[in-house]
C-alpha cells in the first residue's frame, strides 16, 4: 500500500493518462481501418472462386489461401480494437455489483493477468516468425512465405498490450487515489 | 502434483477469474498457458499458446464467421427487415395475437439471412415494437415476442452457434446448420401457440386487428422480400445440395446482399464502415474465445480429465437420458451468467467426449446445446436479448425477462420433442448431397 502512496496526485497524471488513452484508441482505428475492410475482399474474392468453379472451371489459384491470409489480416489487427471497445465478453455479475473502487482494483488484477499472458504471445510471435523466416516457410500452392503472418501477430498481440497496459494503469492509479474523471469511469466498466 | 488435481485447481482458477470479470477468451488461455506450463514446461506451453492464436486467425474454415455476420449486417443496412415485418404482419395478423405472432415470423424470416440472436432482435425490435404499442399490445407480451423471436437467429440457419459447435466438436458444419432448420421452425411455431395461449387467456394482452388482407395482396407482398428468400436458398439451398461449403455459401450469400443494399441505394460509406466495425467486433470476439480454448483445451487433455469423465460416466449404470437432463440443466444454469458461445467453449471440451461416449449423436446434440444457449439468451440475469428489448423498448429488464418468461416454456418442449424424436433435427441432414 506504500508503493501506491507514491502516485502522484495531481492532475497532470490524469491528463498523461488520458493522453495514452487518447493514442492507444488512435493506433487502435488504424488498425481496425488497415484490417477491417478484408472482410469485403475475402467475400469478393471467394464469389469470383465459386463462380470460376461452376461457370468457367477455372477456380482462382490458391484462393484459400490467399483467404487465409485475408482472414489474419482483418482478425489480428481487430483484436485491440475489439478489446479497447471492452466487446471481449465477461462476466459481469458480481463486478457490477461492486463499490467502485474495489471494482477498479479487480479490474486493475484482471488487467495485469491479461496482460502478462499476451505479452508472452507478442514475443513469443516474434521468435516464431524469426523461425519461419529463417526456415524458409512457405504455403504450398501460392508459395508465401509464412514469417509475415507471425509478424502480424506479434503486431496485433503488442497493440492488444499496449491497450491493456494502458487499462491497467488506469485502474491503478484510479483505485490508489479514488480518482472519478471519465477515464476511470470507462476503466471501471471495461 | 498429479494432472487431475491440476486440472481440477485449473478448473477453479478458471471460474475464479471469471467471477472476477476477465474476459473469457483471456482467462482460458492463461490459465490453459499456466496449466501447460505447470505439467510440462514453458517452453511447450509458449509455442502451444502462439499456434492456437495463429491457427485460430488463419483457417480457412473459419472465414464462415465473418461473412455470416457481415450477411447480418448487410441484411439489416438494406432495410429488409421492415419488408419482412410488413408481409409477416399480412399473412399472421389475423390470428389471436396476430401482431406479436408476426413477429415470430419476421424474427424467424430475418433469422434465415443473420446468424446472430442479438441482431435479430435488435433488428426486429426496432421494427415491430413501435406497431405493437401502437395498437396497444400488451408490453410483456410485445417486449418478450421480440426477444424471444430472436433466439431463433442462433438455431435457424446461417447461425454462428453451429459454426463455433462444429468448430470446437470438428463436425460437419454443414450438416449442423442443416440439422437446425427444422427444430428451428419447430420452435417458431411453438412460440407462436403460446402467444395464442398468452392471448386466449388474456384477450386484452393483444387487440384484435379487424382489417382483412386479401390472399392476392398477402401473396403480392411477398415479392418485397424476394431478396431474402433468394438469399435463404442460395445459401441453404447451396450447402444442403453439396454446391458449397459453408464458406462459400457465406461468401456468396453477403456478395448478394451486398449488391442488394447497393441497388436499394442504402448503401452509403457510414452505413458499410458500420457494418464492417461491427463484423470486426463480432468475428474477433468470437475469435479470441476460441483461440483462449485452444490452450484450454490443450492443457484439458494433458490432464485426462474428459477423457476419464467421459469413462467414468460410461461405466456407470445410470440411464445416458438421466446424464443429458443433468447435463441440460447445467447448461441452464450456465446460461444465466455465461455468453452463449463462452459456454459453449467452456463446456464442450470436457462434456463432448461425453456425449460421444454415452452414444448420442453429436448432429444431434450440436441442435440440443443451441437450444440451450438459446434459453440462455433469454434468462434472467443475464439474458443478452433482454438488455437489447430493454433498450430498444426502454422498458426496465424486469419487464422484458417476465414477458419472456412463457417462452422459455417453448424451448424445453422443443428439447423434449428433439430429444424423443431426433430424427426431427436428422432427417434431413442425413439425406443432405
Amino acid at each position: 500500500m506504500s508503493i501506491l502512496m507514491l502516485v502522484p496526485t495531481d492532475a497532470r497524471l490524469d491528463l498523461f493518462l488520458a493522453g495514452c488513452k487518447k493514442r492507444t484508441r488512435q493506433l487502435n482505428a488504424w488498425a481496425l481501418a488497415v484490417g477491417m475492410g478484408w472482410v469485403l475482399v475475402m467475400m469478393c474474392l471467394t464469389t469470383l472462386d465459386v463462380a470460376g468453379r461452376y461457370f468457367f472451371s477455372r477456380p482462382v489459384p490458391g484462393a484459400i489461401e490467399m483467404s487465409q491470409f485475408m482472414l489474419a489480416v482483418f482478425g489480428i489487427l481487430g483484436m485491440a480494437y475489439t478489446h479497447g471497445i471492452g466487446a471481449n465478453v465477461r462476466v459481469t455479475l458480481f463486478t457490477g455489483r461492486l463499490p467502485r473502487r474495489p471494482g477498479l482494483w479487480i479490474k486493475a488484477v484482471t488487467d495485469l493477468l491479461s496482460l502478462q499472458m499476451v505479452s508472452m504471445l507478442a514475443w513469443y510471435a516474434g521468435i516464431m516468425a524469426v523461425e519461419e523466416f529463417t526456415g524458409g516457410t512457405t504455403t504450398d500452392t501460392l508459395a508465401i512465405p509464412i514469417y509475415p503472418l507471425y509478424v502480424l501477430l506479434a503486431v496485433g498481440a503488442f497493440l492488444l498490450a499496449l491497450e491493456i497496459l494502458t487499462d491497467f494503469m488506469i485502474c491503478l492509479v484510479g483505485a490508489a487515489r479514488g480518482s472519478r474523471g471519465q477515464i476511470f469511469n470507462d476503466a471501471v466498466k471495461g | 502434483m498429479d494432472p487431475h488435481t491440476v486440472g481440477l485447481m485449473g478448473i477453479a482458477v478458471l471460474f475464479l477469474l471469471l467471477i472476477l470479470g476477465m474476459p473469457i477468451g483471456f482467462a482460458l488461455a492463461f490459465v490453459g498457458f499456466w496449466g501447460i506450463s505447470f505439467l510440462t514446461d514453458i517452453s511447450v506451453a509458449m509455442p502451444a499458446m502462439v499456434r492456437s492464436f495463429f491457427g485460430t486467425f488463419t483457417t480457412y474454415s473459419f472465414t464462415v464467421i465473418p461473412l455470416f455476420v457481415i450477411m447480418g449486417e448487410l441484411a439489416t443496412v438494406s432495410g429488409l427487415s421492415q419488408g419482412i415485418y410488413e408481409v409477416a404482419d399480412k399473412w399472421l395478423r389475423r390470428l389471436p395475437g396476430g401482431m406479436a405472432i408476426a413477429t415470430i415470423g419476421a424474427c424467424s424470416g430475418f433469422a434465415a439471412i443473420c446468424g446472430s440472436s442479438v441482431a435479430t432482435a435488435a433488428t426486429l425490435g426496432r421494427v415491430a415494437l413501435p406497431e405493437m404499442k401502437k395498437y396497444n399490445y400488451d408490453i410483456y407480451l410485445a417486449t418478450g415476442s421480440v426477444a424471444a423471436g430472436g433466439t431463433l437467429g442462433f438455431l435457424i440457419p446461417p447461425s454462428i452457434g453451429f459454426v463455433v459447435y462444429g468448430i470446437l466438436t470438428e463436425q460437419s458444419i454443414g450438416k449442423l446448420l442443416i440439422s437446425g432448420f427444422v427444430p428451428g421452425f419447430l420452435l417458431a411455431l411453438t412460440y407462436a401457440l403460446i402467444i395464442v395461449f398468452w392471448v386466449m387467456h388474456r384477450p386484452l394482452a393483444a387487440p384484435h386487428n379487424p382489417q382483412r388482407v386479401l390472399f392476392k395482396e398477402k401473396v403480392l407482398s411477398l415479392l418485397k422480400v424476394w431478396e431474402l428468400i433468394v438469399v435463404f436458398f442460395l445459401v441453404m439451398g447451396g450447402i444442403y445440395f453439396g454446391f458449397f461449403t459453408p464458406t462459400e455459401a457465406g461468401a456468396l450469400g453477403a456478395f448478394f446482399l451486398f449488391v442488394v443494399t447497393l441497388f436499394r441505394k442504402k448503401l452509403t460509406w457510414k452505413a458499410l464502415v458500420a457494418a464492417m466495425t461491427a463484423t470486426t467486433k463480432v468475428s474477433v470476439m468470437i475469435f479470441i474465445i476460441l483461440a483462449g480454448a485452444y490452450v484450454f483445451t490443450y492443457f484439458m487433455a494433458l490432464t485426462m480429465i474428459p477423457m476419464e469423465l467421459s469413462m467414468w460416466l460410461g461405466k456407470m449404470s445410470l440411464s445416458r437420458y438421466f446424464i443429458l437432463a443433468v447435463i441440460l440443466v447445467i447448461y441452464l444454469l450456465l446460461g444465466c451468467f455465461l455468453d452463449a458461445t463462452a459456454m459453449m467453449v467452456l463446456t464442450l471440451p470436457v462434456i463432448f467426449p461425453t456425449i460421444v461416449e454415452l452414444g448420442f449423436n453429436p448432429i444431434w446434440f450440436g441442435v440440443i446445446s443451441v437450444l440451450m444457449m438459446e434459453a440462455g439468451l433469454i434468462t434472467p440475469p443475464l439474458g443478452l436479448n433482454i438488455f437489447i428489448i430493454s433498450g430498444v423498448a426502454e422498458v426496465p429488464m424486469e419487464v422484458v425477462f417476465k414477458g419472456t418468461f412463457p417462452f422459455l416454456l417453448a424451448i424445453f418442449v422443443v428439447v423434449i420433442l428433439v430429444t424423443v424424436f431426433p430424427q426431427i433435427a436428422l432427417f434431413l441432414s442425413n439425406i443432405m448431397g
